[in-house]
This record gives structure tokens, sequence and C-alpha cells, in this order.
């Protein structure tokens, strides 16, 4: 087993209006005030140019539907 | 949970509707189980990890006060350096969060999957093994605490890991740095 330490933040893929902030891996604490801006901006249907999400998107892994 | 229009119906256990313009899903170890639900599988696994606060003999504690003393991590086995995301490490944050205690716990591979609704399964086997780590480092290293009957204060805390698929060894890489920077520019 090895943590990768890449989280999830992004939209849930079927529901609309539905944002998913998971997998802190153990280091989820510190990025708590980031992670709620990001997470309502997502709610809130903004696109998010400053931060680079992709690494945050739950499509990278090839068991989601 | 299912889509009603634009808005969401989210459905309890006992059979409770309610309906919401959004919803944020952030449940922490019980994450993968409830996404599961909607179709949806994250390789997120729950580990139980144990927090550890160690007591300062009283001429000691100035030493170990935050104005005094770092935080730090120190990895035990040294022979993986490029490796420090599998190491197993002992860090510690100086005395804050109770009176008279230093906070000395263990980071590492090795630490506990759990189910978060049987959180207290295995725990004596898991902790008798962190403790012991952790009380030869302090014993060690950590002069005027007291390591001869273990710490003072337990506490259990759930990290949610990503198991790895793109495997990312380095802080370079690592996702928080990409996040954290905007904040501190």
């Amino acid at each position: 087993m090895t943590p990768d330490s890449h989280f999830i933040l992004d939209k849930h893929p079927t529901l609309k209006n539905c944002v998913i902030g998971a997998g802190f891996s153990g280091h989820g604490f510190k990025m708590a005030p980031v992670t709620g801006e990001i997470l309502t901006r997502l709610l809130l249907k903004e696109e998010i140019n400053d931060y680079d999400m992709n690494k945050f998107a739950i499509k990278r892994f090839s068991n989601t539907k | 949970m299912e889509n009603v229009g634009e808005q969401v119906e989210l459905t309890s256990y006992f059979g409770e509707k309610v309906i919401a313009d959004g919803v944020v899903i952030t449940a922490g170890p019980w994450t993968a189980q409830l996404l599961k639900d909607t179709d949806v599988d994250i390789p997120a696994e729950p580990n139980r990890v144990d927090v550890m606060y160690w007591k300062i003999k009283p001429e000691y504690r100035q030493q170990y006060s935050i104005e005094r003393f770092p935080s730090g991590l120190y990895f035990i086995d040294d022979h993986h350096q490029q490796d420090k995301h599998n190491q197993e490490a002992v860090y510690w944050t100086p005395q804050w969060e109770y009176p008279d205690m230093i906070k000395i716990g263990f980071h590492g591979n090795a630490i506990n999957k759990s189910h978060p609704d049987r959180r207290d399964q295995n725990i004596e086997s898991d902790r008798n093994r962190n403790v012991k780590i952790v009380s030869e480092f302090v014993k060690k290293s950590f002069p005027g605490v007291e390591f001869e009957n273990g710490p003072s204060i337990m506490e259990t805390c759930y990290y949610t890991v990503m198991i790895a698929l793109n495997v990312s060894l380095s802080c370079k890489n690592c996702a928080c740095n990409q996040l954290i920077k905007p904040i501190l520019i």
C-alpha cells in the first residue's frame, strides 16, 4: 500500500449539484481553508483557473463509471 | 442520493427524505462506502492512527514549550531516502495542546487499516506496536519526557488514504504543494 496523497476535490460524475472532498490521506487539516473555498466554488459552478484541478479529479480513477 | 431536476434528493438510513439545492460530500473515512451507493468507486482506504501525548518532567517543561522547541519529523530508517512517502517516521510538536505534555507520534506505511464503524478492532495489538516504537525513540532522544509507562493520553485519528495509482514519491510532485503555493504568495 502506498499513499499517493492526491485527494479528491471534484463534482460528482452523475449527481448534479453534488461535490466531493475526500481522501486527504492524513494531511487534510492544513488544507481546510483552501479545500472549503474550492468546494464552495465548485458547487456555485464557478470556473476554476487559478488552481490545477486535474490532480484532484475523480475521473483519474479508471473504475469510476 | 438522486437527481430531482436541478436539485438532489437524499434519503437517510431511516427513510427520511431531504431535498437540497447542493450537497457537499465530506464524509471522511466513510466516503468510499457512501459513494459506492452512487456508482462511484474511489480507492480510499480508512486507516486508524494513534495520537500520543507524553508527560514532561517539571524541570524540562520550559525546554519543550512552543517558544523554545521546534516541530519535527525523524525518519527511522534512512536507507531509502528517495522513498519518503513509504518510510516510517516519528513526528512531534512542542507542548501546546495539553498542559505539561508533548505530542510525539508514529507516522508510516504500517498505519492500521480499520473500518470506521469498527474502530476498536485490533486496537490493543496495533497500539502496543506503535507505542513501543515511539517509546524507544522518546527514551533515546527526548530527555525529561516520561517514556517508562507509555503516553499519558492516546487519541484515535482516521486517515483516509488514497491508494496510489500513479505513484508519486517526491514532495515536489505532492498535490498539497499545488494548492498551498497560491496561498503563501
